[in-house]
């Protein structure tokens, strides 16, 4: 109680104060919550948070399943497969963003000089505004190994005799991927959906490297190029701990949780709705 | 007891962020508590406390002695030199013991001093004072030195401005920090020049005649000073008498003259080359930045502003590098800005709830003047103490510094903004710069929004 409760209703009550570490609460009233209303930074940063959210969920979820399908599959060294996908998930986020930092590096980074082997000219991935977004959705396929063997049970829960029965029937690959695989799987994929839109919520840990990072942040502002990476964990961590605006931030972690929390009952709903379609089928 | 309560109160709704942020399986370095700092510092120094108390055993004038308690944020080597200078000052008097911690942790300081376990003396950033001060968390030090008969004229302006907070002193600062212009001298020779520019107009035509580009159109050597992006928003700027604050330090200046044409000057290099290829360069300048492969190591930069530090960095990474310094150049409408640069220091200051004011200002005082010089060779930082800018042992402990003295000497540093949410508009600053270095806005247009950004601000 004393750990979860009491911070949990003492920061709604900070929301309508202001103050810093150093001085005590002065109650505001409603002024956090217009001063965000107000503020074109923290609609920038829940557009960025939404457009990740909304982007790289259906990418993540798409490359893991993708993976699973291919790791389900009878081969040679599919263990070692299994274990290669898997591996980027154990390592910690903040070694694996400096390491995609150099990746990203335009002349001397890996994947600009692998593009080059191809005749194409990549992008200065982090100091373009254009692209810094896409180069985090990439940095996010890269680790959805949890996701990967999440769908891995799933697939193999699915019965092998529809697959027998869609083959003689003549269905193709994409067919049966299409018409067995994801309804069978569909209350797990919606599952996993929630739990990826939610993280992608509290995106920071990559950012927050990126931007703070000795040669990450090639722009100088804090939200990366134009604040293109601005995500709202991020521009909330700032007010608390760079602006000192505790009222505001706390303010901010509220509108958050009222936010995942309704996105939430809505996944779970859509949840309930595929667990009980793929039943009835 | 209630102030605690408060303080644990704000501890467990960052804990509550910090889960917010990271998830449920995540862990974050915010969520110490304010509790956990204090009670980590004070067991530190219930260890030094006690081992010191082991040392000074039978030692009787010692336990006589004032004990001081003294807060710094180096650590390692850089804290043992810190413990040297607080030996020396114990040796050289018997009134009061220095006890010195190393407190990296500014949140630290922050619990500290506002839960009545103020340290007696902390060292401080200057901006830190400002920010600390607007709370009413430190003592007047002008006050305190005048009735004491201190020395103010060893800070020339600058260094009294920078600590000052409505024309009172509030930290007296020990080493200063400025960015003067590192040129590849090499460079300079092939475009036929000898000497470094003294203006910006000879810069930027310098710099266009030493940039190179390869077989693909991409920059091979960068002639304009724009890395490391810092100085590109501030000496850059404060060259042609752009600041960002008027001389208040609280009123914006974002759309003032000497910013426009910085801006414009930096704008007509960036369009010579293509804004795409100058920040794609810039961009591995920054991922390298320090290691073997920084561009100015490397020989692919023509000028670079930068701190002293780099001289170092030179010898350890490339020492083949043929380089020297000069003054940051002023204008041709404005010659006397040479020398100009941002302008910081460290300081000390004495807590509000310190306990022991009188050997807190009396450690101060000693460390600012008779003990500055040692400190300053053992760390190689420049001095705020005007008396030593001319100081041949100081002068020699690093080649660059006879340049960088000569630039102090100047008094043209500047000092940071003094707004209560300057950090909030170096955030819009920066944010306004990418517009116009992207070539998304205009220099007018882009300072013009930043201005009205930063009146809304406090």
């Amino acid at each position: 109680m004393l750990l979860s409760v009491y911070p949990l209703v003492m920061s709604l009550y900070y929301s309508f104060t202001e103050f810093n570490p150093i001085t005590a609460p002065r109650w505001v009233g409603m002024e956090n919550y217009k001063s965000l209303f107000q503020d074109p930074r923290f609609y920038k940063s829940l557009g960025n948070t939404c457009f990740y959210a909304f982007v790289a969920t259906p990418v993540n979820l798409l490359t893991a399943l993708l993976l699973a399908s291919i790791v389900s599959k009878n081969f040679k060294a599919r263990g070692m497969v299994r274990t290669i996908f898997f591996l980027p998930s154990v390592i910690p986020m903040v070694a694996a963003t400096m390491v995609w930092i150099w990746m990203f590096d335009p002349t001397y980074g890996f994947i600009n000089n692998f593009l080059k082997l191809f005749g194409i000219e990549g992008p200065a991935w982090l100091i373009n505004p254009d692209t810094t977004m896409w180069a985090l959705i990439m940095m996010g396929t890269w680790c959805t190994g949890t996701t990967m063997l999440v769908c891995l049970a799933a697939l193999q829960d699915v019965p092998r005799s529809y697959y027998e029965s869609a083959e003689l029937d003549g269905a193709n690959a994409i067919q049966r991927f299409i018409f067995i695989t994801l309804p069978c799987t569909a209350h797990v994929i919606v599952y996993q959906a929630i739990l990826n839109l939610i993280n992608a919520f509290q995106y920071f840990t990559q950012v927050y490297v990126i931007t703070t990072a000795s040669g990450g942040n090639t722009s100088g502002a804090s939200g990366g190029p134009e604040n293109s990476i601005l995500m709202y964990p991020l521009y909330l961590f700032h007010n608390a701990f760079i602006y000192q605006k505790m009222g505001k931030a706390s303010a901010m972690a509220w509108i958050l949780l009222l936010m995942v929390g309704a996105l939430t009952a809505v996944m779970v709903k859509l949840s309930n709705k595929a667990v009980s379609n793929a039943g009835g089928e | 007891m209630k102030r605690h309560c408060q303080l644990l109160g704000m501890g467990l709704s960052v804990v509550f962020f910090a889960g917010l942020l990271t998830g449920c399986g995540g862990k974050s370095e915010s969520a110490s508590t304010a509790s956990e700092t204090v009670a980590a510092v004070e067991s530190q120094e219930k260890s030094q406390e006690e081992s010191r108390e082991t040392e000074t055993s039978g030692q009787t004038a010692e336990k006589e002695a004032e004990k001081v308690s003294y807060w710094y944020f180096h650590k390692g080597d850089e804290g043992e030199i810190m413990e040297r200078v607080i030996e020396r000052f114990n040796a050289s008097q018997s009134e009061y013991i220095v006890e010195g911690f190393s407190v990296p942790d500014k949140q630290k300081y922050i619990v500290a001093m506002s839960s009545d376990e103020a340290p007696d003396v902390i060292e401080l950033s200057n901006a830190e004072i400002v920010s600390y001060q607007a709370s009413g968390l430190l003592e007047n030090m002008t006050a305190m030195g005048t009735a004491k008969g201190y020395d103010f004229s060893i800070y020339d302006m600058p260094a009294v401005d920078n600590n000052s907070v409505d024309g009172q002193m509030y930290g007296f600062p020990i080493t200063s920090v400025i960015i003067q212009m590192f040129y590849n001298k090499d460079l300079l020779v092939e475009i036929g020049e000898t000497e470094p520019p003294k203006t910006m107009e000879e810069l930027y035509d310098m710099a266009v005649r030493a940039t190179t580009l390869d077989a693909d159109g991409n920059i091979d050597i960068l002639g304009y000073p724009l890395f490391p992006l810092a100085s590109a928003r501030q000496e850059l700027i404060y060259a042609f008498g752009g600041t960002w604050t008027d001389e208040d330090g609280v009123t914006p200046t974002a759309d003032s003259q000497g910013v426009l044409d910085s801006l414009n000057m930096n704008v007509k290099y960036r369009n010579l080359y293509g804004i795409d290829k100058v920040q794609k360069f810039v961009a591995t300048g920054n991922t390298n930045r320090y290691t073997p492969q920084d561009i100015f190591f490397a020989g692919k930069q023509l000028f670079r502003f930068d701190g002293p530090w780099l001289a170092n960095q030179i010898r350890d990474n490339n020492p083949d590098i043929s380089f020297d310094v000069a003054m940051i150049p002023g204008t041709e409408a404005n010659p006397g800005l040479r020398g100009v640069s941002r302008y910081e220091n460290t300081s000390l200051a004495i807590p509000a709830g310190a306990k022991e004011k009188d050997g807190a200002y009396a450690f101060i005082s000693w460390f600012t003047t008779e003990g500055a010089k040692d400190f300053l060779l053992e760390i190689g930082s420049l001095p705020a103490n005007n008396t030593l800018f001319d100081d041949p042992d100081l002068m020699a402990c690093n080649d660059v510094f006879p340049s960088f003295m000569e630039a102090l000497k100047t008094g043209n540093g500047v000092a940071a903004p003094k707004m209560a949410d300057a950090a909030q508009y170096t955030s819009f600053i920066e944010e306004y710069l990418d517009y116009v270095y992207n070539g998304s806005k205009a220099p007018e247009k882009a300072m013009d929004e930043l201005q009205k950004m930063a009146e809304s601000l406090k």
